[in-house]
């Protein structure tokens, strides 16, 4: 049933991210909602359940978008896994490691992307590390932590596993 | 993993497979997929309920700055009353002159009005959707506009919703001419901005120059407003200047456009 409810809540964030939230933030750049909830479930869950959960954010976000030709399900897919590796290699932190986690996420996401999107032949242009990159791993780091506060006290209550 | 999960793995394969499928699909042909009708159908209802919660907040700012920015609206309409007609006669004018050569009237545009209805939810492609389709005649490859200058083009097309690509996607390309030099290049998305490329290597642009559409090529029409200069480079021994552009249209805050079909 958690899993379930999850699910309805990156439903929810892929609304908010391709509706509101330019509105609401007056920045150049937006926070990856679904990249942060794939992190916070991996930080609960573990890595598979973490690489399940980046998996379906990647799939709404091509349900989305479907500019990308399915590399959003990969990439999303492999950071949610990888964060859930951090659990098991890092000493917990409830603040620390999740902000770790969602901006080096972040800055995985995004490299992965570039690489596959200009393999690809979607995009054609230098690694925009400046101007996409790092506003865009300061913004999801800092919301990783109260994301994953959030999903830890109120979905994945049984803290057995992790942080 | 929770043995809740273990059924979950095939399904999930499944579901990647068709959306890439379908999505592949669309951006082929053209057209929105089943997926892309379906969503945007509940979004375009969730994000205008969404919309009408901050339309009522921002109402009462805008009341307020609008009291002050009346006067200063007066004067700008005093100035331009008289600019119109100068412009009047000179058109007069150009009308005469291409009679004279029997020059052929340019092709008068329809507008279609149309509301945004969804963004990309990433940061890599530029793209909105809006709440016009093939019913209220909106096509592929057709100019969208705003009153502050050029958006985009159509590339996706369905019957009541339509995507549009953002002149700031890496993937798009607007045949560009400074309005001051005249100087052509090529206006490219690089996601967070437009850059002007190709411009002679010998032409007199600043930063300040107004960009506009040459109207070379099939898609945009001559003189739609795209930015202003910002910076421009040219690396020793380059065969031709680039400059940054910011555009005139505030991406952020977009909530009308209007398409421009023939």
């Amino acid at each position: 049933m958690s899993h379930l409810f999850f699910f309805l809540i990156l439903m929810g964030a892929t609304l908010l991210q391709s509706t509101v939230i330019d509105f609401v933030l007056p920045f150049q750049i937006k926070p990856d909602l679904l990249l942060v909830l794939a992190v916070s479930a991996a930080l609960c869950r573990g890595s598979l359940e973490g690489g399940v959960m980046g998996f379906f954010a990647g799939v709404l976000q091509e349900m989305a978008s479907g500019l990308s030709g399915g590399i959003s399900v990969v990439t999303k897919g492999i950071c949610g896994a990888g964060s859930g590796l951090l659990v098991s290699y890092i000493f917990p932190d409830p603040f620390l490691v999740p902000f770790l986690a969602g901006a080096s996420a972040t800055l995985l996401h995004e490299l992965l992307f570039w690489v596959l999107a200009t393999l690809t032949g979607k995009i054609s242009l230098p690694f925009p590390f400046v101007s996409l990159v790092v506003p865009e791993m300061a913004l999801n780091g800092l919301l990783t932590p109260v994301v994953f506060f959030l999903v830890r006290n109120s979905v994945f209550k049984d803290r057995s596993y992790t942080l | 993993m929770t043995g809740g999960f273990r059924w979950l793995l095939p399904l999930l394969i499944v579901s990647c497979v068709m959306v890439i499928v379908l999505e592949t699909r669309a951006v082929v042909t053209g057209k929105m997929s089943v997926l892309d009708r379906l969503y945007f159908g509940v979004t375009g209802a969730a994000g205008k309920g969404l919309h009408s919660i901050r339309g009522f907040f921002t109402r009462k700012v805008a009341e307020k700055e609008a009291l002050g920015e009346a006067t200063r609206l007066k004067e700008r309409v005093q100035a331009l009353e008289r600019m119109v007609v100068l412009l009047e006669d000179q058109a007069m004018e150009n009308q005469k002159l291409r009679a004279l050569l029997e020059l052929q009237t340019r092709q008068e545009w329809k507008g279609i009005a149309a509301s945004l209805i969804g963004r990309d939810p990433g940061n890599w492609f530029r793209e909105v959707v809006i709440d016009k389709g093939f019913a209220q005649g909106v096509r592929q490859d057709l100019p969208v506009v705003t009153g502050e200058g050029l958006v985009g083009r159509t590339v996706q097309v369905s019957g009541s919703f339509s995507r549009v690509m953002l002149i700031m996607d890496p993937g798009n390309a607007v045949p560009a001419q400074v309005l001051e030099t005249r100087s052509l290049g090529i206006a490219y998305g690089t996601g967070v901005a437009v850059e002007m490329k190709y411009i002679e290597h010998d032409a007199f642009i600043r930063e300040g120059d107004t960009v506009i559409t040459s109207g070379l090529g099939a898609i945009y029409p001559k003189g739609l407003l795209i930015g202003k200069i910002t910076q421009v480079t040219r690396k020793e021994h380059a065969l031709f200047k680039s400059a940054m552009v910011k555009p005139y249209v505030n991406f952020w805050q977009l909530e009308q456009a209007l398409v421009l079909a023939r």
